[in-house]
């Protein structure tokens, strides 16, 4: 099929075939398709770094406070998943651990090595690469979890007495994943098939291999 | 460059849906039913809105506090702003609709709030759960919008108890909110406490719950509870501290003699009765004369020193028979001392012989003619107090008088009731007779170095050591020497086994010396209490960091 | 070069990207890719129908979910209540807006937004009316699924559940069930229909649009 690898999928309208040419939309929903690629290497790992550096206050940070009878005690996710852990919830630490730390991390790695092999030729198969891209676009929003889980432990566990509430943590690991979804929406999954100089703005060579 | 290659073909599956052709229609219908029901059945629960005018916001919350009627939620606290003529803050509640045939005339709010003070503590469940409105009302027809609140929470006045009045002197520190006691339990409370109009008097209001009115009647006695005790009367030190509430706020205690409560002759009291409230415990046994009941009133005159107060108990054969309500002192100048006027009650029912003599002061007047006499003893020497002991004493012979006001008990001195006071001071006496100082002067003078008998004998003991010395090194000679073998076998055998067993001593304390396996396992259990106490004491620091950890398992 | 016509035939599958030729299908049928197996697409008659009942049956039980309790907790006697906007309110009094304006987006604001863009979609579409704003509407829908996380806050919900399991009594409240409905209407209109037959019943209904 090595003919057809001009044709490709419109992101928009879905399974659009479009001739990849200087065509800038999509036949049927008029949506951008054919922009740069070195543009959409960039912006995928400008976003993608802006991602992991809020990784770290993610971490760092507490993200959840709480307030109790005037004693403030702060957890990390970290943390939070270390005394689930011995608390003995291990199906809840592991959700935790998997959600809020694997996930991220996943998608870190896969993106960068997506980004690589855009830039190096490289022997795994195209379909693989494409499935990678699949997955980190499918568990993308899962790491929200553990945010969503501390606004509503702030609601339920709100008395005089005792008071929980998100903190700095939870706004840093909401824009962290916020950032690799847009990185991730950023890849053009031409980058797969196509090989780009990445320091030519404006010009793709084609790789018909 | 038109090669017509061959695409990729897809595969086929059969779709096992189901039919939902016209079922389909009937989710959304569902759902609009069931949308509708939820939005009814929530909107019709919505009762009316009220406002309640506070004198201040204690701790409520808008959107958040609730009311409550009987500790159930009835309602929620929807605004809270200053009122309008600036003296207090009206707060407006959503209230549901069942409950709005309590939103009437009768209804009463307050602010249940949590309360340190002196009369007590109360409502500390609300320092976790906020502060809430509490109602208390009857159910009528007319409904009203706007109510007053109260500053402090209502009591039903009529299921729930009665209220008595008494009166004082003085305030004796009780002050409103001070608890009322029978038998060291609250029964109520002191609800107002005020200077009488006419200035002599401090009045008290008190309120006692239902389920203990009945312990009150006309012959109920009022005291006020003493902060400190230290009662002495009955010979032996009994001491009290009253709790807390007590010492800042002062309590009253009730008493009731026993037989009184039930009986169907005692009255009820009738509301304006104003029962005395009396200062202490003494001051309300001084004067409590149970007139009719087997009591009567006795004059004693005493001639000699004596440490008797109010309450001092009379005792006969060990047992009290009354005490001391009254005392009266006179100084006689002819013979430059003071006489004591005892007037005390001696229970006449403790005399009285039920089959033969029921009346315990004809009783006693016989006794008397048989030579019973009062005296004063002491219960404990020197620290004791005093009671009036009645014995026999038959060398006069007198009797009662009853021509004064109370009758007059005869008395007698008591010669020997100091008695160990006496032989103390005799042994003391004697000591100081002997010749202490001669002693210890020629004890000084002997240890005197220059003292030659001192010498001498110091002398002598140098001499009797080196004798010993010698003497064991001679034993030493001799058990070395080999007539040691000619010793008589048993003799050697014991000496072997003596040996031995020094040996084995040796051994022994060897091994629980510092190398031995002993040490060594004791200093490993040691070490191993210490890592245990060591994680406690982080475990109970931990505790104490973050006390979340029991709710939440600190995350 | 391949004529417009010929690209309508085919079509490339989201997972692998492998290009294939389609095969017409009856009703009913559904096409999945050779090498990754996953549906690419379906027939269905009634398709626009379907759709409409259950994104109604959403739209009303969506409304439900955020008007009432979710759950209630209690904790030895204090009891606490976990409604939309008790969320809101809580986000507020902690000021913690970057959170909040991210949870309002991703759990109301959007999921809002696409059932409301899809039931004016399929209304047009019923009735064959208004091709160019319907195929607004599809470019919107496509651009805003991804950002709709009410699932992942349902999951979420759970998760905050079973952590309060030990310590307190929990009671399940209305808009809970009304979420799992919400989430089941949700998986059945992705699943059953994708958008890709919308696109296709576009083009059938009002052709080509061009701007």
């Amino acid at each position: 099929m090595s003919n057809y690898e001009h044709l490709i999928r419109c992101h928009i309208c879905e399974a659009v075939n479009i001739d990849h040419s200087q065509n800038k939309k999509c036949r049927r929903c008029q949506s951008p398709i054919s922009s740069d690629l070195t543009i959409s290497y960039h912006k995928t790992l400008a976003f993608l770094i802006t991602a992991m550096i809020l990784y770290i206050p993610a971490n760092i940070y507490p993200i959840l406070i709480s307030k109790q009878l005037g004693i403030n005690s702060e957890s990390t996710i970290l943390g939070g998943i270390i005394h689930l852990w011995e608390a003995g919830s291990y199906p809840i630490a592991l959700i935790i651990l998997v959600a809020s730390v694997f996930v991220p991390l996943l998608k870190f790695i896969l993106i960068i090595y997506l980004l690589i092999t855009s830039k190096y030729k490289n022997y795994s198969s195209k379909i693989d690469k494409h499935k990678l891209f699949y997955i980190t676009e499918a568990i993308g929003p899962w790491s929200m979890v553990d945010v969503f889980v501390v606004i509503i432990l702030s609601v339920l566990i709100h008395f005089s007495g005792i008071k929980i509430y998100p903190g700095s943590g939870a706004t840093a690991f909401a824009l962290m994943v916020f950032f690799t979804m847009i990185s991730a929406l950023s890849f053009d999954t031409r980058l797969i098939t196509k090989k780009i100089d990445i320091y030519k703005k404006g010009k793709s060579i084609n790789a018909h291999s | 460059m038109h090669t017509h290659k061959k695409y990729n073909a897809p595969r086929i599956k059969e779709s096992k849906g189901i039919q939902l052709l016209t079922s389909i229609w009937l989710v959304p219908f569902i759902a609009m039913v069931i949308a509708l029901w939820l939005a009814y059945q929530y909107y019709s629960k919505i009762g009316p809105t009220i406002e309640i005018n506070f004198k201040s916001n204690a701790g409520l919350v808008a959107n958040q506090s609730q009311l409550k009627l009987r500790d159930v939620t009835i309602g929620m606290v929807t605004k809270i702003s200053l009122s309008k003529d600036g003296k207090g803050v009206t707060v407006q509640v959503k209230v549901n609709k069942d409950v709005e045939k309590y939103l009437n005339e009768k209804a009463k709010f307050w602010i249940v709030h949590a309360d340190v003070g002196s009369h007590g503590v109360s409502g500390l469940d609300t320092l976790l759960s906020g502060s809430y409105i509490e109602l208390y009302g009857v159910k009528e027809q007319k409904t009203k919008y706007t109510f007053d609140g109260l500053s402090k929470a209502h009591i039903d006045k009529n299921a729930e108890g009665k209220y008595y009045l008494l009166s004082a002197p003085n305030s004796n520190n009780i002050s409103e909110g001070s608890h009322v006691y029978y038998r060291m339990i609250k029964v109520g409370s002191v609800e107002r406490v005020a200077i009488s109009p006419d200035g002599k008097k401090v009045n008290f209001t008190i309120f006692v719950e239902g389920k203990y009115t009945s312990f009150i009647n006309d012959q109920s006695q009022f005291y006020t509870n003493s902060s400190f005790s230290l009662d002495f009367s009955k010979g032996k030190v009994d001491m009290s501290l009253a709790s807390v509430s007590q010492l800042v706020h002062g309590g009253i205690s009730i008493y009731t003699p026993l037989q009184s409560i039930g009986q169907k002759n005692t009255k009820e009291k009738k509301e304006k009765h104003v029962f005395p409230l009396y200062k202490n415990l003494s001051e309300m046994k001084a004067k409590h004369l149970m007139t009719g009941a087997q009591e009567k009133v006795y004059a004693f005159n005493f001639k000699e020193e004596h440490k008797l107060e109010i309450g001092s108990p009379i005792e006969f054969n060990g047992f009290q028979v009354g005490y001391v309500t009254d005392i009266q002192n006179k100084f006689i100048l002819s013979t430059k001392k003071v006489n004591s006027k005892i007037f005390a009650i001696l229970y006449t029912k403790a005399f009285t012989n039920s089959a033969k003599e029921s009346d315990g002061a004809k009783v006693i007047k016989k006794l008397v003619e048989h030579g019973l006499r009062a005296s004063i003893e002491a219960t404990l020497p020197v620290i004791g107090s005093d009671f009036i002991n009645l014995t026999f004493d038959n060398t006069q012979s007198r009797t009662i008088d009853n021509n004064t006001t109370y009758p007059l008990f005869p008395t007698i001195k008591k010669e020997e009731s100091s008695n160990l006071l006496h032989e103390v001071e005799a042994l003391v006496v004697k000591i100081e007779k002997l010749p202490l100082e001669n002693v210890l002067i020629s004890a000084t003078k002997l240890l005197d170095d220059n003292n030659k008998p001192i010498q001498n004998l110091l002398k002598d003991l140098r001499k009797t050591i080196n004798n010993f010395n010698i003497t064991v090194n001679n034993m030493n000679k001799f058990t070395e020497q080999e007539s040691l073998q000619k010793l008589p076998e048993e003799l050697t055998i014991t000496m072997h086994d003596l040996s031995n067993t020094l040996q084995r001593v040796q051994e022994l304390t060897q091994e629980y010396g510092a190398d031995s396996t002993f040490a060594a396992e004791l200093a490993l259990t040691l070490k191993e209490l210490t890592l245990t106490a060591e994680s406690m004491g982080r475990i109970s620091l931990k505790l104490e960091k973050k006390p979340n950890i029991l709710i939440l398992g600190d995350d | 070069m391949i004529s417009n016509q010929e690209l309508d035939n085919l079509i490339i599958c989201k997972k692998c990207h492998t290009l294939h030729e389609k095969v017409p299908l009856h009703n009913k049928r559904k096409a999945l890719c050779s090498k990754c197996n996953i549906v690419m697409y379906q027939h269905d008659d009634k398709i626009v129908d379907k759709t409409l009942a259950l994104v109604i049956a959403a739209a009303i039980s969506l409304i439900i979910a955020f008007q009432f309790t979710i759950v209630t907790i209690n904790i030895q006697g204090l009891e606490q209540s976990l409604t939309l906007s008790s969320l809101f309110t809580v986000i507020g009094e902690h000021e913690q807006y970057v959170v909040g304006i991210m949870f309002l987006f991703l759990i109301v604001l959007f999921p809002i937004a696409i059932i409301v863009s899809m039931l004016i979609l399929l209304t047009l579409m019923k009735t064959k009316k208004g091709g160019y704003l319907s195929k607004r509407l599809l470019i919107l829908i496509a651009h805003l699924r991804p950002w709709s996380m009410v699932d992942i806050f349902f999951l979420s919900l759970l998760v905050a559940m079973v952590k309060l399991f030990d310590y307190a009594n929990i009671e399940l409240g209305v808009s809970f069930v009304a979420f799992i409905f919400t989430l089941i209407l949700d998986i059945i209109i992705t699943k059953s229909i994708g958008f890709y037959e919308l696109w296709e019943i576009h083009n059938e209904i009002y052709g080509q649009i061009d701007e």
